[in-house]
């Protein structure tokens, strides 16, 4: 249907999308989340053109140089260097494709696998719903950083087995979410009346039940890209993750661990890395949380 | 003169849970039988939990029957078949606020029915849209607005748009009017014997506003408690009920 | 002097596109000991004014009026600590639907308990429990529940509508009010539910001495149960008077629309006819028409509607409308 309106000429009727985003943009702490997401997205993309050195290379001559703001460092090396002689700016922006970068992808396969199954088995009914259900309960017992642990310790470090390990942890809870919101679809009126209107179960779905579960999708979504943050630095800190020379903010935090007398910042940069995006991702889900409950009222 | 609906014996019994491995029913709704013919409008009254709605929702398919027959037409109606029923019979829903999907605009929303049951091509779904926006009042813009942005008495029109969609012979109304108000009420009920006279729709009105009853039905059903304790013409029913639960429903207008 | 006085109520929020009068001056006068309906269709703003006189109204909506007074204390001068003094100790109101003003989690009995909590009898504390028990019972009897034991140890949802909206009004009673706001009380119950609520405000009047503001949009209801009513449409009280003048000769013509589409009110309509309404619906808040906002639907409506018209009275029936229905001949119109 075309944008049409020949009587209400003054009023353009806003579609629930750009009521969210204007609901959103008017929280500056949203919006804050929104423009350092963007930026460490853009970082991650574009890291080799960014960087100042190749990842991993050891200056022999400038070992635990301070950063560049403290009297005895040097701009050239901007965050400072680390015990063998490596940039810590480098290996950050490096990192960011690692932490960052791999977290997100691991968040939309376990999206995409997680809610397949919970849509099956949420448009179920019946005892193939009880069992189903009681299934999915089962697996959100499993504590996340446990199995992927476990899986690491099975398969090998690397970055592959990392977010393999982490991926398969978080799907539970996109099958749990989606089950849940397509459940609750199920019991409207509207779609009882699609289901009336001779639709079948693809069409109920596509048509009526998909537009209203995005909200509880986008919430579950933000939410598992901070544990996935998390998730993948801490097998990272306990050195189960990307090995040297690959950087990965978890393990330059073990790394710099034994120096934090000596160089805090070492410790203190890839810390505040980890925060900052961790914050970020937080602020856009609480934001989003706001905007959609306010399109409501 | 052929009866358009024939109902005999219909039953409903709810699954309650078990009880020793046995599973339990409540038996919800007892044998109705009654019959429809055109251009006429039924009217069923009882006091909450008599079964009214449930009886609503069996005839249009929302709920499966346990016993007895459903003859549309003449052709015995399948239990499950929502494609072959929504052509003959569909409903108005008590609250349009739950019952319009609030992220579709309403031209898409009434567009569904065309597209689940018929293989008409977008050009004409359009047209048909437009017609029946201006069937019940509505003008062709509206068809670009998300329900929340009309009033309640509106968005009451658009579900008899919808029921309108698949040209059906019989609309069921399960207390479509009861949350509106008096004027926006009278509306509606213009419209509705407006439709009838054009279309020859039946209705069947689930309600428990007398006033409304007496003026617009031919024939009156009153249930209690699943059982249906009178059925017949309209004004005998009004002028002397049978029973004394009939009599205490009818004349419980003044206190 | 009047319980409650309200004269030139105007209620107004603040929008992108500007601001605007959801509740246009609207007066209101509430002697004691009487029962006042307030009626109109849903947005003519009439919960809005009951919120604004117990000041529950949200941030976003902005009340100012030339007076609003009750009992002589004007309103809008308190400070929230004494508006919410006032308000626990004269002030009481009901709502609409009943079992969603209950907390689903906690029995009836606890509620009332909690409901009690803050009136300090004469008796020493480790005799207050005591004390509450046998004043909930007694307030439960007033309302008409009998088996108090049942319904105490109940929860909501265990309960009809009927019940719970007694609950609620014996929770509001609790302080003896003497004004009792009831915002749609019954329109969620069933015909002999919604009978007893209102001959229970009836007994409260008479016997407790409260006066009740009743909002509905029910005309049947009303007749009966009230003595004098103001009509609002929109946001603007277009009619008030005594109950049986107005509706007897009515002066307004949204008064007159709303009496006809009664279908028993006008018995000369035949089996299945058209019943007589008013064309078109409630104009939206971004789209409000300038002077009496039923100029656009009013069948009498001519080019001065566009200016507001000012309140007039005849014999303490007060109406505003440019041409109402005057009745010179002996037929009504």
């Amino acid at each position: 249907m075309a944008r049409t309106s020949h009587i209400y000429q003054d009023e353009i009727i806003p579609s629930p999308l750009q009521q969210i985003w204007r609901n959103f943009a008017t929280s500056p702490l949203a919006m804050l989340g929104l423009w350092i997401f963007a930026i460490f997205m853009l970082i991650s993309i574009f890291a080799p053109l960014l960087a100042p050195y190749p990842q991993g290379y050891q200056h022999s001559s400038a070992l635990l140089m301070p950063p560049s703001w403290h009297p005895e460092g040097h701009v050239a090396f901007f965050f400072g260097t680390d015990d063998l002689g490596r940039d810590i700016f480098s290996n950050l922006i490096y990192g960011t494709r690692t932490t960052f970068g791999a977290s997100i992808l691991v968040t939309f396969i376990a999206l995409f696998f997680g809610c397949i199954i919970g849509i099956f088995s949420g448009m179920s009914h019946g005892l193939q719903s009880s069992i189903l259900n009681h299934i999915l309960d089962a697996t959100l017992a499993i504590p996340s950083l446990l199995l992927a642990i476990v899986f690491v310790a099975i398969s090998g470090p690397g970055i592959t087995n990392v977010m393999l390990a982490v991926g398969i942890s978080l799907t539970p809870q996109f099958m749990r979410a989606t089950h849940n919101a397509v459940h609750h679809e199920l019991s409207k009126e509207y779609v009882t009346a699609t289901k009336l209107d001779g639709a079948n179960k693809s069409q109920i779905f596509f048509h009526s039940i998909l537009p209203n579960i995005l909200d509880a999708l986008v919430i579950q979504i933000t939410l598992s890209i901070s544990i996935a943050i998390i998730d993948i630095a801490t097998l990272g800190f306990l050195k189960l993750g990307v090995q040297s020379p690959r950087s990965e903010w978890g393990a330059m935090l073990s790394e710099g661990l034994d120096l934090i007398f000596l160089a805090p910042w070492n410790v203190a940069m890839p810390g505040l890395a980890i925060f900052c995006s961790v914050l970020s991702i937080n602020m856009i889900g609480n934001g989003l949380q706001r905007a959609l409950k306010e399109r409501i009222d | 003169m052929t009866n358009l609906l024939e109902v005999n014996d219909l039953t409903k019994s709810f699954h309650t849970g078990y009880k020793w491995l046995i599973p339990q029913y409540k038996h919800a709704l007892g044998p109705i039988s009654f019959s429809l013919a055109e251009q006429q409008t039924l009217s069923v009254i009882g006091s909450s939990g008599s079964g009214k709605s449930t009886l609503a929702r069996i005839l249009v398919g929302a709920e499966q029957r346990s016993a007895g027959e459903i003859i549309l037409e003449g052709e015995q109606l399948e239990s499950k078949n929502h494609r072959q029923r929504c052509r003959y019979i569909r409903m108005i829903f008590q609250d349009a606020d739950t019952s319009l999907n609030p992220r579709i605009r309403i031209g898409n929303l009434l567009e569904e029915p065309l597209i689940f049951a018929t293989d008409i091509n977008k050009k004409d779904r359009e047209k048909e849209v437009y017609s029946k926006l201006r069937q019940v009042g509505l003008l062709p813009e509206h068809a670009h607005f998300y329900p929340h942005m009309i009033s309640g008495g509106q968005k009451q029109r658009i579900g008899v748009a919808r029921a309108l969609m698949l040209d059906p012979h019989i609309i069921v109304a399960d207390e479509a009017l009861s949350v509106l108000d008096m004027s926006v009420r009278s509306q509606i009920i213009n419209l509705l014997l407006k439709l009838q006279y054009d279309m020859g729709l039946s209705y069947v009105f689930v309600s428990n506003n007398m006033n409304i009853v007496r003026h617009i039905s031919d024939k009156i059903m009153v249930l209690d408690q699943g059982k249906m304790i009178e059925f017949g013409d309209a004004k005998q029913i009004l002028n002397a009920p049978t029973n004394d639960v009939s009599k205490k429903l009818l004349y419980n207008i003044n206190c | 002097m009047p319980l409650l006085d309200i004269r030139n109520l105007t209620i107004e929020l603040d929008t992108p596109d500007g601001k605007i009068k959801a509740v246009d001056r609207v007066n209101l006068q509430i002697d004691p000991g009487e029962i006042r309906g307030l009626v109109g269709e849903s947005g003519s703003g009439k919960s809005l004014v009951a919120k604004a006189i117990m000041g529950i109204l949200s941030n976003r909506w902005r009340v100012s009026a030339d007076r609003l007074r009750y009992n002589g204390i004007d309103l809008l001068s308190l400070s929230a600590r004494e508006r919410r003094k006032l308000m626990g100790s004269e002030i009481a109101m009901v709502f609409q639907e009943p079992s969603s003003c209950l907390d689903p989690n906690d029995t009836v009995g606890h509620q009332m308990h909690e409901a009690l909590a803050t009136i300090a009898p004469d008796v020493p504390f480790w005799q207050r429990k005591q004390w509450r028990e046998v004043r909930i019972r007694q307030l439960l009897h007033k309302v008409g529940i009998e088996d108090h034991r049942h319904v105490m140890d109940s929860y909501p949802n265990e309960l009809s509508e009927g019940i719970c909206q007694r609950v609620l009004i014996a929770m509001a009673i609790a302080y003896k009010p003497r004004l009792l706001i009831a915002d749609e009380p019954t329109t969620v119950l069933e015909s002999g539910a919604q009978a007893q609520i209102f001959k229970l405000f009836k007994k409260l009047n008479k016997i407790n001495d409260v006066s009740i503001l009743l909002i509905s949009h029910d005309l049947e209801y009303i007749e009966h149960w009230t003595q004098k009513i103001t009509v609002m449409y929109s946001g603007q009280a277009v009619e008030s008077g005594q109950t049986k003048q107005i509706f007897s000769r009515p002066f307004h013509p949204y008064t007159i629309a709303l009496l006809r589409s009664m279908p028993h009110f006008d018995d000369k309509l035949s089996h299945k006819s058209q019943l007589s309404s008013l064309s078109g619906c409630v104009p939206t808040m971004q789209h409000l028409p300038i002077g009496c906002r039923l100029g656009p639907r009013c069948p009498n409506a001519q080019r001065r509607c566009v200016e507001m018209p000012k309140m007039k009275e005849k014999n303490g029936h007060f109406y505003s409308c440019h041409f109402p229905i005057t009745y010179d001949n002996a037929e009504s119109q």
